[in-house]
C-alpha cells in the first residue's frame, strides 16, 4: 500500500549484489512482535469485512493499540541503543552490534512505519473525540491492504537478503 | 456453512487477539471453536473435547509446554487428531519437528486470514470427506 520507493528495483538489486543481509536474531525478534501484531490486525479486518459491517471503537482501539506497538518495535530495532531490559525478545539484540544496513533501515522505515501510519491515521480519524463513530467498511478493507503491503515486504525483503 | 457445524477447533496463542478474532472467523462458518492461551490449558481443552481441528501456534510465550509439545500430546492421545502448525518463517528447526510429529499444515506468520481460512476449510472437507465414507474421528 505504501508508494514504492523510487530507485526501489536499483536498492533490491543492490541489496543481492552486495549480498547485504539481516542478522538471525533481527529477523527472529522481527517475526516475533510484527508476526503476531499484523495477523492480529489482518484478523480484525478480515472478520468484519466478511461480514460486511462497520468495525466497532472497541476493535478499532484494539487495532490503533497495536499501530503503537509496531511503532515502538521497528523503532527499537531501528535503534537498539534504546531497547530497555523489560523490552523482552528485543533485548537478545541489544549490545549485539549487530545494526542494520543503511539500506534496510531505509525500506523498514518506507514499508512499516508507512504501512502502520497510514492505518493508524484511518483508525484515529474514526476515533476522533468530536465524532467517534464505527470504521466503514471501505476503510476496513483499506486496513486489510496495508496488512497485506507489511507482509509481502518482509517477504519480499527475506527472499532477497537470504544467503544463496 | 452449516456442514462444518459438528467440527469443533481448537484455536491456541499466546496473543489473545489472534485466538478472539480466529474464533469469531470460524463461527462465522458454523465450527465451534475452543481457545487456549498456554500448553497447559490446550491440552486440558483437548482432553475434554476432543476437537476435530487443532490450530497451535509453536511458540507460546511463557507457557510451560510449547506448541510442539502440545502437538506430541495431542498426537499420543489420538493420533488421528488434525493439527495445523502456526510459526514464523525463521523457525524452520521447529517446522521440520512439527511435520515430524504428524502436523498436517503449517501456516506462517504474518498470518493472512484468507489463506488461513482455505487451510482449514480444507482440513475441515478432508474430515468431513472421511466421514462420509465411514472413517469416523476417533
Amino acid at each position: 500500500m505504501a508508494n514504492p520507493i523510487p530507485n526501489e528495483t536499483e536498492l533490491y538489486e543492490r541489496i543481492k549484489r552486495e549480498q547485504i543481509h539481516i542478522h538471525p536474531l533481527i529477523w527472529d525478534v522481527m517475526y516475533h512482535y510484527l508476526g503476531d501484531y499484523i495477523s492480529v490486525i489482518n484478523l480484525i479486518a478480515s472478520f468484519y469485512i466478511e461480514q460486511n459491517v462497520p468495525m466497532p471503537l472497541r476493535d478499532a482501539r484494539m487495532i490503533l493499540a497495536f499501530t503503537h506497538r509496531i511503532k515502538d518495535v521497528v523503532d527499537k530495532i531501528l535503534h537498539p541503543t534504546t531497547i530497555l531490559e523489560e523490552d523482552g525478545q528485543l533485548d537478545k539484540i541489544k549490545g549485539k552490534n549487530i545494526s542494520l544496513h543503511p539500506i534496510i533501515k531505509e525500506f523498514f522505515t518506507h514499508y512499516i512505519s508507512n504501512d502502520t501510519y497510514g492505518i493508524n491515521l484511518c483508525v484515529s480519524f474514526y476515533l476522533d473525540p468530536l465524532d467517534e463513530q464505527p470504521i466503514l467498511v471501505e476503510d476496513v478493507k483499506k486496513i486489510l491492504e496495508y496488512t497485506s503491503s507489511m507482509r509481502e515486504f518482509l517477504e519480499r525483503l527475506r527472499e532477497v537478503t537470504s544467503p544463496d | 456453512m452449516m456442514k462444518y457445524q459438528m467440527l469443533k477447533v481448537l484455536i491456541v496463542d499466546d496473543e489473545e487477539g489472534i485466538t478472539d478474532f480466529m474464533g469469531k472467523i470460524l463461527r462465522l462458518r458454523g465450527f465451534s471453536t475452543f481457545e487456549a492461551l498456554d500448553g497447559i490449558s490446550a491440552l486440558e481443552i483437548f482432553k475434554k473435547e476432543r476437537p476435530h481441528i487443532n490450530i497451535l501456534d509453536i511458540r507460546l510465550g511463557n507457557s510451560s509446554i510449547d506448541g510442539l509439545g502440545v502437538l506430541e500430546q495431542i498426537k499420543k492421545i489420538d493420533p488421528s487428531a488434525r493439527c495445523i502448525m502456526v510459526t514464523r518463517v525463521t523457525d524452520e528447526t521447529a517446522i521440520n519437528k512439527a511435520k515430524e510429529l504428524g502436523a498436517v499444515h503449517y501456516l506462517l506468520k504474518p498470518i493472512d486470514a484468507k489463506e488461513w481460512v482455505g487451510v482449514v476449510l480444507e482440513v475441515a472437507d478432508s474430515i468431513l470427506e472421511g466421514e462420509n465414507n465411514g472413517k469416523s474421528h476417533s
